[in-house]
């Protein structure tokens, strides 16, 4: 390892990393990240989850942070006050670290058009926290239209205007390539652990790889490939455990962050999940992003022509549904689990039309809502115990 | 200082708005019959009906249809038929009146609705827009169209050019679809009679506002405006829908002039962010008569245009005009930031004493943030604020008892604030 990642002694077994990871992760005054901040020597800009183009502010020569990737387990008034209360809890957590001072290592955030109580989120941001500098991406939705690439390339463009300005230095074409190798380099890390968890589910626990995603949240892209290339050595001296198990394909989890409880819950009740749509900021793309040409564009064609399903992203619900029953098949799931944040729209909405389909094809699933702060597990486990041995009886 | 006021005006506006959406219904369910233009699904915000109207098809709202079925407390049970099929109990009600409809009707929302001959889902600040659509795709087998329109981002609220021909080239990928479904070539001398129609309902709808901002206003401006909303995102556009509003004009000003308000006496002139509570809409504006309060503005009465602050559309550059109004000319495309300037504008230039927030589970894009709203108003700005919270469709999240507890105190505190001004006075 060549980056800070060999400052840090890192455990020498999974679950140690996995707690090692969670430990900074948990860390109430995210002293991880001031440290890293100083290393690196650059500033720190914190991004809103599901997606944010981290080739941009790797080429621009900042330290990115996924705000929604750090824990949030304190009380929340300061959040809470600000917005009401059918208002999910990752909008409020992330306000609510800003207003405590625990963002402090950022300079600026970067919010988005995720949805509607997101999108309201920047501007209550910026004018709490006016210490730092906040952007806000419009991501198209019409896709159809030829129009939205060009455009996306647009907004990208006036965002490195803006971090250009900031960091006084000027991004080049060739600094945004070797940004997007970087990254399809991660992506490709990500793939093959995604592929191996897939095939020994028994090996790469759930609770550990959600642990490894996170952790990505607060490290550049060298750091965070040092560290995946880290833990795929470690795999190899993991012990399978047996045990009755359904193979489950986990989504609705692609925002707020799942309580680590709720993951060791559903591992626990016997559920083996073989693919899943947590940590999307480092996995939009399916496929590689091609190195030549106008990176910018090549960024922005990639984001609406070759993402992943996700709910906040416009597909004809034919096709999403269509492209969910290939992904069981694909990654060989018998069940599908959804967990959906509570008040969650675009996860609900998304269930409504999956559960249509899933029942339509006797798929047996089932529906979980959570919160970030949730911490009381017994009705879930009750009710993923019931299902698994429903579909192990069956 | 309180006392039960009923509002029982009704002028010769009340009737022709009456004659007008009537006629409006009679050509759904014509429609819906098979007889008349294929129907277009659109939304609200900001919408281009203008568009619509100049290839002659028939604009449909689902919005309005759903907001009318909480007012004849029809909604709940459909929206429970929602919610059996899957649908959250913290998805959008009037979503789920929509589709609970859809799954009693099978073919379209109604039987006197014409099923939808293009879903055009003008994305104009709310999510939850495009994914309603895709839910109504999914039942209707009609096309939709996504006409993606960029969020207001920056802190003026002003357009960047590429966002600007962002949307004006998705117009122009429109106008074949819209030309297949009528059968009408794209006649831009049409669209910009059709703008210049719009145009001249945009200034009388401007004055109408206008006249809520004198002493005293002689309209409530959030609920007698939410009843003048559905004649001007269907009419705008069309010469009867120009004629209505020089109507309603006419008389709102003769009212003014005779210092005749929607109350005996008006007592307090309150500000409201937030959509009604539908299914409780006489409760709910009792609750504030009582006490002589009246809304002389509202944010909810611009979430199809924002037009007293200057904008018309410009007839002579049809497709940036619309562009642009959807844009930035309308309350669900702005910021909060925006808003919160909106509101401090109609609080000191239409003179509110208070500021209501009526935050509703259904809407986060209204609500979401709310609660800093109130602390910038209250704390910053020293505007007396309450910050109210039930729904715009769901029947459930309407306490009338701790709703009226909560307006007469906030009432009883102005009252008490008053007092203290006068006695240092």
């Amino acid at each position: 390892m060549a980056g800070v990642l060999n400052t840090l002694s890192l455990a020498t077994d999974l679950p140690g990393l996995a707690a090692q990871v969670q430990e900074w992760l948990d860390d109430p005054q995210l002293s991880l990240m001031s440290r890293l901040k100083s290393l690196y020597q650059r500033p720190a800009v914190g991004y809103f989850p599901v997606y944010s183009p981290l080739e941009i502010f790797e080429a621009a020569g900042v330290y990115p942070i996924g705000v929604g990737d750090v824990s949030h387990d304190a009380e929340m008034a300061l959040g809470e006050s600000r917005f009401p209360s059918f208002v999910c809890s990752i909008v409020k957590s992330t306000l609510d670290l800003g207003l405590a001072e625990r963002l402090r290592v950022l300079d600026g955030v970067v919010f988005h058009s995720i949805c509607d109580a997101a999108r309201n989120l920047q501007a209550v941001y910026a004018r709490n926290i006016p210490q730092q500098w906040t952007d806000y991406l419009h991501f198209p939705q019409n896709f159809d239209s030829p129009a939205a690439s060009e455009y996306l390339a647009s907004e990208y463009r006036r965002l490195m205007r803006r971090l250009d300005a900031w960091t006084d230095r000027r991004m080049t074409n060739d600094d945004l390539l070797a940004a997007i190798e970087r990254y399809n380099r991660l992506r490709s890390h990500l793939r093959e652990l995604y592929r191996f968890r897939r095939m020994h589910p028994d090996l790469l626990s759930t609770r550990v790889l959600y642990t490894l995603v996170r952790a990505l949240g607060l490290l550049t892209v060298e750091d965070s490939l040092d560290l995946l290339t880290y833990a795929r050595g470690l795999l190899t001296r993991q012990v399978p455990r047996t045990r009755d198990s359904v193979r489950a394909l986990w989504i609705g989890a692609f925002c707020e962050k799942p309580p680590w409880d709720l993951v060791e819950t559903l591992e626990e009740a016997g559920i083996a999940i073989v693919d899943d749509d947590i940590g999307l900021a480092h996995r939009w793309f399916s496929d590689d992003i091609p190195l030549d040409g106008d990176a910018i564009m090549a960024l922005a064609t990639a984001y609406c022509r070759n993402a992943v399903p996700a709910a906040v992203r416009h597909v004809p619900l034919g096709d999403r549904t269509a492209a969910l029953l290939q992904r069981m098949q694909k990654v060989g799931a018998d069940v599908v689990v959804m967990t959906v944040a509570k008040f969650c729209e675009p996860g609900l909405y998304e269930y409504a039309a999956y559960r249509r389909v899933l029942a339509e094809q006797k798929i047996p699933h089932i529906l979980i809502e959570f919160d970030e702060h949730m911490w009381m597990f017994d009705k879930v486990q009750t009710d993923i115990e019931t299902f698994v041995e429903s579909v192990l009886l069956n | 200082m309180v006392s039960e006021v009923p509002n029982t005006y009704q002028g010769a506006m009340h009737a022709r708005q009456k004659d007008l959406m009537q006629d409006y219904q009679q050509a759904l369910a014509r429609s819906a019959a098979g007889d008349g233009p294929p129907a277009v699904y659109l939304l609200v915000s900001g919408n281009p009906v203008e568009l619509i109207h100049a290839f002659g098809l028939l604009p449909v709202f689902p919005e309005i249809q759903a907001l009318q079925r909480a007012v004849r407390h029809e909604s709940l049970p459909l929206i429970q038929e929602a919610e059996a099929r899957g649908y959250s109990t913290d998805n959008c009600a009037y979503v789920k009146t929509d589709i609970g409809a859809w799954y009693r009707y099978s073919r379209s929302p109604s039987p006197t609705v014409p099923p939808p001959g293009l879903l055009l889902a003008n994305y104009v600040g709310c999510q939850v827009y495009w994914q309603w659509w895709e839910q109504l795709e999914d039942f209707s087998h009609a096309p939709l169209y996504l006409l993606d329109v960029p969020f207001s981002r920056s802190r003026d609220g002003l357009p960047t050019p590429d966002d600007i021909a962002y949307v004006v080239r998705q117009l122009r990928e429109l106008i074949p679809i819209l030309e297949r479904l009528s059968g009408r070539r794209y006649d831009p001398d049409r669209l910009r009679q059709v703008l210049q129609l719009s145009r001249e309902t945009e200034e009388l709808w401007s004055r109408i506002k206008w006249l809520a901002a004198r002493d005293p206003a002689p309209f409530d401006a959030y609920f007698d405006a939410a009843t003048l909303m559905a004649p001007l995102y269907v009419l705008r556009g069309t010469a009867a829908g120009r004629d209505y509003f020089q109507t309603v004009w006419t008389e709102l000003e003769a009212r003014q002039k005779a210092g005749q308000g929607p109350l005996e006496r008006e007592n307090f002139r309150l500000v409201i962010d937030g959509p009604p509570p539908w299914p409780y809409l006489r409760a709910f504006r009792d609750m504030f008569a009582r006490w002589g309060a009246v809304f002389v503005a509202s944010t909810y009465s611009g979430v199809g245009g924002l037009w007293e602050f200057g904008f018309r559309h410009q007839p002579d550059d049809p497709l940036t005009t619309l562009a642009t109004h959807m844009l930035t000319w309308n309350v669900p495309n702005q910021n909060l930031r925006q808003r919160y300037d909106l509101l401090s504008r109609y609080l000191r230039e239409w003179h509110g004493e208070g500021l209501v927030i009526h935050a509703v589970k259904s809407c986060r894009l209204f609500s979401s943030g709310h609660g800093d709203m109130r602390e910038y108003f209250a704390k910053t700005l020293k505007v007396p604020t309450l910050l109210i919270e039930s729904d715009l469709a769901d029947p459930r999240y309407f306490s009338p008892a701790q709703m009226r507890t909560r307006i007469d105190a906030f009432m009883e505190s102005l009252i008490s604030s008053r007092l203290g001004r006068d006695a240092i006075s």
